[in-house]
């Protein structure tokens, strides 16, 4: 690390700072950045959405990730459905020479460094990172992640990506790729579920009073929550968001380096029962994997291809 | 209760509204969004459609669209694409029967001949892993179907619409969707083939619109309005607001959170919680503008939710198994062993037990292609229902069955009638033609689902709920043809 340089990102990240709320300024820091790399190296940091926990069949269904999924003859062998992932898109526009999913069912913001540092191992040209569902989803309204603890979890993941923004070196090649995925609307996912007459004709409360003996999520779909404090919890979930959105920004502007991209795809997707595990309802579904993928893929840097 | 909260409650959306008094007062000559007209109607939604209005001014469809940069053409474009496939899949259906008809069998025993030819040798099945060679076989049986029924087809199949045009609304379905070999395919027909499939994308089309019509974090319909309003951008509108409210973050509070959050300090540390309580307040800053922008908006969604999706499950090849009752008809999608199945079968017995003669409850196959077990747990139990003892198949089954004792001596089943029937291919046709139904009418991997009456019911389902769809549907069975349901 070079102390000099050190010190200039570090003022320029202060300077940046400053004339926050004036993106002309603050923009000029990007104007220097090379070509983005095509999307031909993926890794995902991520939770279980990610590793496409229950979406179809029980536990984890890597081939349905909205990231990472593939489809081919095993899959068409085995039953498994074809989400059209990310990885599948720009295997088609691209081709992809690495596809790794690296994100691990229960993770919470608190492991996006560690993801962070084990994404570099792979020298990824395409970061995904979809975090968050489980700051939202704990036992309990009292252990669910302060929105500033959130945010510095992610800045410290966004520091290892892209050290330079705060004056180190290494990290993902020039011209890289990050793509933060908004959280989920769990308040959504609790209103369609436990809309039991509802009309795609699921039944999720039936499976959540499951939540008594340990089932995840207490704090939103827990039977002994209410509306207000769901509420509550749906205003976390929402800052959340608008905090990754204008940290992405941010970043986005003062990086030489990286591309950092943000979208509100998943939070803004009507989920509906059938993009619900039926399994767990609580997951995305195969469907709600396709949807996530489409969403997302749409609102990014390459929805042109 | 958070503000936030109360502008929520503040601003429900009225969802179903009919717009008409509200357009007929603003003299607003937009078309009435509606569902009313339904499937097989002759007009759906339409980009010129009043989606809903925000204080009062009616806003189209087609401005949700831009706002959604096309997510509703998107919505429009999957309909066009599901009903093509429907009706690809009705064709095939009618070559089937056409070839069987051509060789004088019934269409079963046709399926039957080629389940049987996708066994392949024997040394062969023998010399690999059972559940490879299940699953081969099973998509081989599947290839050479759709193969046989694709060579009938062969330059005799022609949609009547065009399926990749752009759409301005959703695509309305002509009177005679395809021609299929020599006659053509009515749109009711695909429209019934496809209900559920069809149903999701309306009403895919209405959840998107509506949340539209949400005010909270930066909905862009709502925001992009306001910015047009200010003669602005959406960005400069919003980072006015975030400058509005900017503070320089108190340097004590820095030190203090650095450590707590490091256990150091240095000018990294100090560096990113400087940057994280800037964000934090431009993001409280932005909350607050949008919660004013919400107060002094009433956002009213006036899009109608499609009417439930009505299915009509396809009779049985060889009629139902152990049917009860003869009421209301109740199927049970379901399997053995999957992790909600010993679940759903307490339910099946419990509802027996409630509804008696009212209902006439029914099992069929359900399960992912792929697993040999869930495929041979259904022979086993096709082969004790044709002994009548499916029930007491499924209970021995859920309860866990020891894996050295078969079915037909642990219920003491006739031998050589059980080991005939589960030879016999017209078993695995009657199976995985359940499995095809179950696939028809929207479960896929809904493992295990219902139909009750006319209702799709996906994924598992408690006492209640069931019950509650069994009185809806047998009071609506019971209501004057006339009444509305």
């Amino acid at each position: 690390m070079l102390p000099t340089r050190h010190a200039i990102r570090c003022s320029r990240l202060a300077l940046a700072l400053v004339v926050a709320g004036l993106p002309g300024l603050a923009r000029e820091a990007s104007a220097e950045k090379p070509a983005r790399l095509q999307p031909t190296r993926i890794h995902s940091i991520g939770d279980s959405i990610t590793t496409a926990f229950d979406s179809n069949f029980i536990l984890e269904n890597p081939s349905e990730s909205w990231v990472n999924g593939f489809h081919g003859f095993i899959q068409e062998l085995l039953g498994l459905e074809d989400v059209n992932s990310h990885n599948q898109r720009a295997d088609a526009a691209f081709g992809v020479a690495s596809n790794v999913n690296g994100a691990a069912n229960g993770a919470d913001m608190d492991d996006a460094l560690e993801q962070a540092q084990a994404a570099l191992t792979s020298d990824p040209y395409y970061v995904t990172i979809e975090l968050g569902g489980n700051d939202v989803c704990k036992d309990s309204l009292a252990e669910v992640t302060p929105p500033l603890d959130y945010l510095l979890q992610f800045l410290d993941a966004a520091m290892v990506l892209d050290p330079k923004l705060f004056g180190g070196s290494g990290g993902l090649a020039s011209g890289s790729t990050v793509y933060t995925a908004s959280i989920p609307d769990v308040k959504q996912l609790y209103d369609v579920g436990k809309d039991e007459s509802g009309l795609f004709g699921i039944d999720c409360e039936t499976i959540w009073l499951t939540t008594l003996i340990g089932f995840p999520c207490g704090s939103m779909l827990s039977p002994l929550g209410t509306e207000q404090s769901r509420l509550a919890l749906q205003q976390v979930n929402l800052v959340y968001n608008l905090l990754l959105e204008l940290a992405t920004t941010t970043l986005n502007d003062l990086s030489d380096d990286v591309y950092w991209d943000f979208t509100w795809a998943v939070w803004d997707y009507p989920i509906q029962g059938n993009d619900i595990s039926s399994i767990d309802c609580f997951h995305p579904s195969s469907d709600g994997q396709r949807a996530f993928s489409e969403g997302t893929w749409a609102d990014g840097p390459f929805s042109a291809f | 209760m958070t503000r936030a909260a109360r502008g929520r409650v503040a601003h429900t959306i009225v969802r179903g509204v009919v717009l008409g008094a509200v357009l007929g007062a603003s003299g607003v000559a937009l078309a009435v969004a509606s569902h009313a007209e339904g499937p097989g109607g002759d007009r759906g939604l339409e980009l010129a459609s009043v989606a809903g209005t925000l204080n009062g001014e009616p806003v189209s469809l087609a401005e949700v669209d831009a706002a959604l940069k096309g997510e509703i053409r998107r919505a429009w474009r999957e309909f066009a694409e599901v009903t093509a496939e429907a009706a690809r899949a009705l064709c095939a259906e009618r070559a089937e029967a056409r070839i069987a008809e051509r060789v004088g069998v019934p269409v079963a025993r046709l399926r039957g001949a080629l389940w049987e030819a996708s066994a392949g040798p024997r040394a062969a099945r023998d010399a690999t892993d059972p559940d490879s060679v299940h699953r081969l076989r099973i998509l081989g049986f599947r290839r050479q179907l759709r193969g046989l029924s694709e060579a009938e087809i062969a330059g005799r199949f022609a949609l009547h619409f065009d399926a990749a045009a752009e759409p301005e609304g959703e695509p309305v379905l002509p009177p005679r969707v395809a021609r299929c070999l020599d006659a053509d395919l009515g749109r009711e027909e695909v429209e019934a083939y496809a209900a559920f499939p069809l149903y999701r994308r309306r009403a895919a089309v209405v959840a998107t619109a509506c949340r539209q019509f949400e005010i909270d974090h930066s909905i862009p319909l709502v925001v992009r309005r306001e910015a047009r309003r200010r003669g602005t951008s959406v960005e400069a509108m919003l980072g006015a607001a975030e400058a509005e409210a900017r503070r320089e973050p108190d340097p004590a509070r820095i030190e203090a959170i650095a450590r707590q959050q490091y256990g150091h300090v240095d000018e990294i540390a100090r560096t990113k919680v400087r940057l994280a309580l800037e964000l934090e307040a431009r993001a409280q800053a932005r909350l607050g503008f949008l919660e004013e922008l919400r107060d002094a908006t009433r956002g009213e969604c006036g899009l109608a939710r499609p009417a439930a999706p009505s299915v009509a499950p396809r009779p049985r090849a060889g009629g139902p198994r152990e049917p009860r009752g003869g009421g209301l008809p109740v199927i049970h999608f379901g399997a053995f062993r999957c992790r909600l199945c010993p679940d759903a079968w307490r339910e099946h017995r419990a509802l027996a037990e409630r509804w008696g003669e009212r209902v006439r409850l029914e099992f069929r196959h359900h399960f992912p292609d792929a697993s040999r077990a869930a495929f041979e747990d259904a022979l086993d139990a096709e082969c004790s229902a044709r002994q009548g003892r499916l029930d007491a198949y499924a209970t021995w089954r859920t309860a866990g069955a020891p894996a050295d004792t078969g079915p037909a001596r642990a219920l003491g089943l006739d031998a050589e009638g059980f080991a005939r029937c589960r030879a016999d291919p017209a078993t695995a046709i009657r199976v995985l033609a359940d499995v095809d139904e179950a696939q028809r009418l929207g479960f896929r991997e809904a493992l295990p689902s219902w139909v009750v009456g006319s209702r799709p019911r996906r994924g598992f389902q408690g006492a209640g709920t069931l019950d509650g769809s069994v009185t809806s549907e047998l009071a609506a069975a019971e209501a004057p043809p006339d009444a509305l349901r």
